[in-house]
């Protein structure tokens, strides 16, 4: 008995090979889930699947979800590629046999990268109206703005009184009162990292008597710590954090706070951490529809209903992150405990696709070497 | 020179040695003779220190070796299946006793080469052991023990996995080597042939229990149990009662020479001593033959239903059929008793 | 040693000896399985790096070479697999000996136990690790992001690896070797130096060239644990592509990883082959018992308590960390865990994540089990260049980046008639790629000790080669097998960084789940992770322990 599944496994398997060797030569096909051209029928069947290429971050309730099932009859299928960055280059590495319908999760820093790999298909909904106009950076409207946080340094409340106060702007960070306070994560393989590095770039220039490097060898010089992870520097490091570290200061997210409270049982009143809202960056993030994608209109319409006010008014407390429209509803622990920053820091995505490595590697000089 | 004194040994509930006491002398060579599972080898590797005693003792020249580990007791032990390191070859295996007490190369090279030439296996030195037959694998294993020039040498079945002309042959080789050694050698077996072909004295063990310790002639001549008789290959073993002069046997009556000593119930009767005779008081039918090269065994059923066979030899070439009808005469003086 | 006939005997035949056809006919579906998914993926993103304005220009290679960071980058690599490959065979060889040789209550659960901390994904141990080592540190020791935490992460993971393939060889080694040296004057340390270690040695280097190659290609603890100061290939293979997707640097560190490892698998293949030594192996019963002396009840509780330092310690910290609550310490997490989750549609429940995680072991190990016995059958029974270098491929999945694969999948497999790159059977695939060589380790050295006696006694009773094979081969083999495969189950169960890089339908498994939890802001969501961690520790221990009842201890240490 067991010989046989051996031998039928072993024939699949070699079939596969021989398979594989004689279409290798063979144009590069695209997921076959519709019909193909040598079959046209009379009608033709929509698709009725939409697939969604996302980050590991991203999360939406099951309830929202069913009503864009139920509105048009098509189930959503998720597929998660990692972080953003991973995200980005694997739908860049596909382009020619995209994975899916709609990309969501492409953020600014990334945002150049993917629009010069001409991965999307220009499309703009009618419900970017709701969303103000500075965070719709491209005026070829191959992406809608979706969400957008900000990154700021955030501080744990009972490490500062009377005594000594928080700081409330970069340079301070720099100060011998808040020596080895700050935890920070490498730009090199963490996204918020990679944001309050641009931060202090937007803010100090790269040219001039004082520039960000200069910043960053005074951080150093005041014995700033460097992890790789944003889990590591928040859960470990940071003693507001629930690991209980020695390091009252962690570049985080402005909502951060919020899940502090929103988490806790009870609720406290007030949260136990705080943003320093100078240096915050905005940090926005975009869907798009995939060219060459299976099932264009439901794209579509997935796009529209991603800046409905129903996901929109879903996104925050799933995600932690602000709503891009203005139609959405912000639940109240939200209004109440996360910063709003007024005027965030923010860079030209150009600019930072064509910097960026440069950056790091000033950067890993700077701070590592 | 060693002697052991109420061995016990224990593995875990079961009792593999109770009770022992044995003496071996400078030059003497001890059989230990017995069945399967009667403690022979637990009985080496507890003299070897291999295996802690329950109770008892060790001693060695008058010294308890109770506090001596193994490796500083310098005895030679020779396993059933010869252990030979796999990863050495011929020469590495007989000079590792030698690299252990620290000899120069010279000498080991020496050495090896004497003991290679003693158990006839010079030139030997690089082969490889997985690749030598059973014999030659006995003989380096052999060459091994020696090579050390180890106080005791113990032999746990030396013979046992090799084919009987091998046996014969190296049974005699061994004999004379062990005369030469002039070594307090234990030769552990469960055949009798070697037992008492190379011991001094032999020793019968029973379920971790001596059973008699005797010369190999007193042994075969007079087995104290009917145990002994019967794992000798002496299988003719019957009650018997006293009638007058007389002794009824189940095989018919027989007159011994003088009368059997106090508290012995049985009797043996050796093959050897059971000879066909028209006068003979024993009548018999030939029931199976067995052809032994030199002689050929006989059994045949004597009185009645219940009497057990009775074995004889017969060295001519004008032998019974079977289903003949014999008539068997023993000699007084060879009857022997057993309790 | 059983004698041999009177003649010397020739080459050990073997159920492949002289018979190229059936060589072939094995050997293709293993081949096949690494030429598809392996192969295939990583020749497509290779070429494709190093393709300059659509021409194919290897040459460009040479321009990275060139960069310093390279070269420091592959020594640090380099020196420190080595180092941490010594550290853990010195730390485990004396517990291999104790778990062999000993027979000690709760040796069985210490064993399996022992196999735990090798299912772990990296960002739970650095978490462990930190807490023992960092800011809030129990101990006193402040090494966080230094190269000894590293070292004792790596020792930490591997430990199980040298524990089980070297004890399990050793307690199947004739203790009446080792007799025969001490009746021969040898102290029990030059006993096991002389007689034990050369035997061993076979052992040693296999489970060694696994821990190496683990080290070598360690990404999760260099970059978490390390912290961004270090760098090996594979974290700078993950950047280059992940991050930056510089597939020409990725391709070139890439390729210098791979030719490194494949001449070291090669090298290290052709001298197990000499080292192999035809020995008989006895059943564990008749080597293992109680300690009796004074120093051997040291040696055991020795042993013991560095395994109780060394694996548990951190388990424990974990273990700490599930059960911290707001106010003290309860069962809130789990229950948080198990309970209704506030969230949406792709939190998916933790059961969920369980039962895909042992859904996922299964089909690996399913997979690769028939596949790793058969290349194990080429690479045991047949000599020469071909059936090592069969090996040395065989191991190479372990020694490559999983983001190369993973990006490797999305390129090749698209040209595939059938779509598989969003397919969830993508991931036992994965899987078993890197499980494969366990299964493989594991099993050739017994294969290749069965004696050819048996095989022609069967023979002469009337058995056809494959009923040999069948009847007297495949119950030694197949219980080694069960060590391969208890290994390939727990590779699979916390098996991160090439499922991570794998584009996936929302099916995670569980260390998918736990970097999810830890990457959500929020107390509960830290606590829920520690949870979720301590859940896979339990259910990998429960599956170690059931694989053991069934290959009832007889071919492995533990």
């Amino acid at each position: 008995m067991i010989d046989t599944i051996h031998r039928i496994l072993n024939s699949l398997l070699l079939a596969a090979l021989l398979v594989s060797c004689a279409v290798a030569e063979q144009p590069i096909l695209s997921p076959t889930a519709g019909p193909t051209a040598s079959q046209v029928p009379a009608t033709p069947v929509p698709p009725t699947e939409l697939v969604l290429m996302t980050h590991d971050s991203f999360a939406i309730s099951e309830s929202v979800l069913a009503t864009f099932q139920r509105e048009t009859g098509a189930t959503v299928r998720v597929l998660t590629a990692g972080d953003a960055g991973s995200m980005v280059n694997q739908a860049i590495l596909t382009r020619e046999s995209p994975l899916a319908d709609v990309l969501y999760g492409v953020d600014n820093t990334f945002l150049s990268r993917a629009l010069d790999a001409n991965i999307f298909e220009p499309y703009r909904s009618r419900l970017e109206d709701n969303v103000p106009p500075q965070l719709d950076p491209d005026d070829r409207e191959r992406v809608a703005p979706i969400d957008y946080g900000d990154v700021c340094v955030n501080y744990d409340r009972a490490a500062f009184d009377s005594a000594l106060a928080a700081p409330t702007n970069l340079e301070q960070l720099t100060e011998p009162a808040y020596r080895s306070m700050l935890v920070v994560e490498n730009p090199a393989t963490s996204s918020p990292g990679l944001v309050f590095m641009l931060a202090t770039i937007a803010r100090f220039g790269d040219e001039g008597d004082y520039t960000w490097l200069d910043y960053w060898a005074d951080l150093r010089d005041n014995d700033v710590l460097a992890v790789s992870g944003w889990e590591l520097a928040y859960n470990q490091h940071f003693s507001g954090g629930p690991g209980a570290g020695d390091r009252p200061l962690v570049v985080s997210y402005a909502t951060s706070p919020v899940a502090e409270v929103y988490f806790a049982e009870p609720q406290p009143e007030e949260a136990p951490t705080a943003v320093m809202t100078d240096g915050c960056f905005r940090q926005v993030e975009y869907a798009g529809v995939l060219a060459g994608a299976n099932a264009p209109q439901l794209a579509r319409d997935f796009i529209d209903f991603m800046l409905s006010p129903e996901f929109q008014s879903d996104v925050p407390l799933n995600m932690f992150v602000f709503p891009a429209s203005t139609q959405a509803e912000v639940p109240p622990v939200f209004i109440e405990h996360a910063a709003h920053v007024a005027e965030p820091l923010t860079m030209e995505p150009g600019r930072i696709a064509a910097n960026r490595e440069r950056w790091l590697q000033e950067w890993t000089d700077a701070v590592l070497r | 020179m060693l002697r052991l004194s109420g061995v016990e040994v224990r593995y875990g509930p079961t009792v593999a040695l109770a009770n022992v006491d044995l003496d071996v002398g400078t030059a003497e060579q001890l059989a230990v003779l017995g069945p399967s599972g009667s403690g022979k080898s637990t009985l080496l590797r507890a003299i070897a220190g291999l295996e802690p005693l329950g109770a008892g003792r060790v001693e060695w020249d008058g010294r308890d070796l109770s506090g001596v580990p193994s490796h500083r007791r310098e005895f030679g032990l020779m396993f059933q299946d010869y252990a030979l390191f796999p990863h050495r070859d011929v020469q590495g295996n007989v000079a590792f006793g030698l690299e252990m007490r620290g000899a120069d190369p010279a000498t080991i090279t020496a050495r090896v080469a004497e003991m290679l030439d003693l158990v006839g296996l010079s030139g030997y030195e690089r082969r490889q052991v997985t690749q030598l037959s059973g014999g030659e694998q006995q003989r380096v294993a052999l060459a091994r023990a020696l090579a050390p020039t180890p106080r005791l040498l113990m032999l746990d079945e030396p013979l046992g996995a090799l084919d009987r002309a091998l046996r014969t042959s190296l049974l005699t080789e061994l004999a004379g080597l062990f005369a030469e050694l002039r070594l307090p050698i234990i030769y552990v077996t469960h055949d009798q042939e070697e037992a008492l072909a190379v011991g001094d004295r032999v020793a019968v063990l029973r379920a971790g229990r001596i059973e008699a310790v005797l010369t190999p002639a007193e042994l075969w001549r007079s087995p104290p149990s009917e145990f002994v008789a019967r794992f000798l290959g002496l299988g003719n073993i019957a009650p018997f009662e006293i009638a007058g002069d007389e002794l009824v046997t189940p095989w018919g009556s027989l007159r011994p020479s003088m009368a059997p000593p106090a508290g012995q119930s049985r009797l043996l009767l050796r093959p050897d001593d059971l000879v066909p005779d028209p006068d003979g008081t024993i009548e018999a039918v030939v029931v199976a033959q067995t052809f032994r090269g030199d002689h050929t065994s006989l059994i045949v059923r004597a009185g009645d239903e219940a009497a057990p066979p009775l074995e004889f030899h017969l060295r001519d070439s004008a032998l019974p059929a079977i289903g003949d009808r014999i008539r068997l005469r023993v000699d007084p003086s060879a009857i022997h008793f057993l309790p | 040693m059983p004698p041999a006939p009177d003649a010397p005997a020739p080459a050990p035949a073997t159920p492949l000896s002289g018979r190229p056809g059936l060589t072939a006919l094995v050997a293709a579906p293993p081949l096949a399985f690494v030429g598809l998914f392996f192969v295939f993926p990583v020749a497509s993103i290779l070429i494709h790096g190093l393709t300059t304005g659509g021409a194919f220009d290897p040459v460009a290679m040479l321009d990275v070479l060139r960069r310093p960071f390279v070269l420091d980058v592959a020594w640090f690599t380099l020196w420190q697999a080595g180092l941490s490959t010594a550290l853990t065979v010195l730390a485990a060889l004396p517990g291999a000996y104790v778990f062999a040789r000993f027979d000690f209550p709760g040796r069985r659960l210490i064993g399996a136990l022992a196999i735990v901390p090798f299912v772990l994904p990296t960002i739970v141990v650095a978490a462990a690790f930190l807490a023992l080592l960092g800011p809030r540190s129990p101990l006193g020791l402040r090494l966080e992001h230094t190269v000894w935490a590293i070292l004792l992460a790596h020792v930490f993971y591997n430990y199980a690896v040298i524990l089980r393939v070297v004890g399990g060889v050793w307690s199947r080694l004739d203790p009446r070797l080792e007799e025969q040296a001490r009746m021969l004057g040898a102290t029990r340390w030059q006993a096991f130096r002389r007689v034990a270690l050369p035997l061993l040695r076979p052992a040693i280097a296999s489970s060694a060239s696994i821990v190496f190659l683990f080290t070598f290609t360690s990404f999760g603890v260099i970059l978490l644990l390390g912290g961004p100061r270090f760098a090996t290939l594979e974290v700078e293979i993950y950047r280059q592509t992940a991050q930056l997707l510089d597939l020409r640097v990725a391709a070139t560190l890439a390729i210098l990883q791979l030719i490194a490892l494949a001449a070291l698998l090669f090298a290290y293949s052709r001298y197990q082959r000499r080292l192999a030594v035809r020995q008989r192996l006895v059943s564990r019963l008749q080597a293992a018992r109680p300690p009796r002396t004074l120093t051997e009840a040291c040696l055991v509780v020795g042993n013991l308590l560095v395994i109780a330092l060394l694996l548990g310690l951190p388990l424990t910290m974990l273990i700490e960390r599930s059960l911290a609550v707001q106010g003290g310490y309860g069962l809130g997490n789990f229950a948080a865990l198990f309970g209704e989750s506030a969230r949406g549609a792709l939190f998916v429940p933790p059961v969920e994540a369980i039962r895909n995680s042992l859904l996922f072991a299964a089909a690996a190990t399913a997979i690769c089990l028939p596949l790793g016995l058969l290349a194990a059958a080429v690479i045991a029974y047949r000599r020469g260049l071909l059936p090592d270098a069969f090996d040395a491929l065989l191991m190479l999945p372990l020694g490559t980046s999983a983001v190369i694969v993973g990006f490797g999948f999305l390129l090749a497999l698209g040209r595939l008639p059938i779509d598989l790159r969003t397919s969830v059977l993508l991931i036992p695939i994965a899987h078993a790629l890197v499980a494969l060589p366990f299964v493989v380790r594991a099993t050739v050295p017994l294969m290749r000790s069965v004696d050819q006696r048996l095989r022609d006694a069967a023979a002469v009773l009337g058995a056809s080669p494959s009923r040999t094979w069948r009847q007297i081969d495949l119950p030694v083999v197949g219980r080694a097998a069960l060590v391969g495969a208890t290994f390939a189950f727990a590779v699979s169960l916390g098996e991160f960084g090439a499922t991570l890089f794998i584009v996936r339908p929302d099916a995670p498994t569980m260390p998918i789940a736990i970097f999810r939890l830890l990457s959500q802001p929020g107390p509960l969501a830290f606590g829920q992770a520690m949870a979720m961690a301590t859940v896979l520790m339990v259910v990998t221990a429960a599956a170690a322990l059931v694989f053991d009842r069934f290959s009832s201890g007889a071919s492995s240490a533990v």
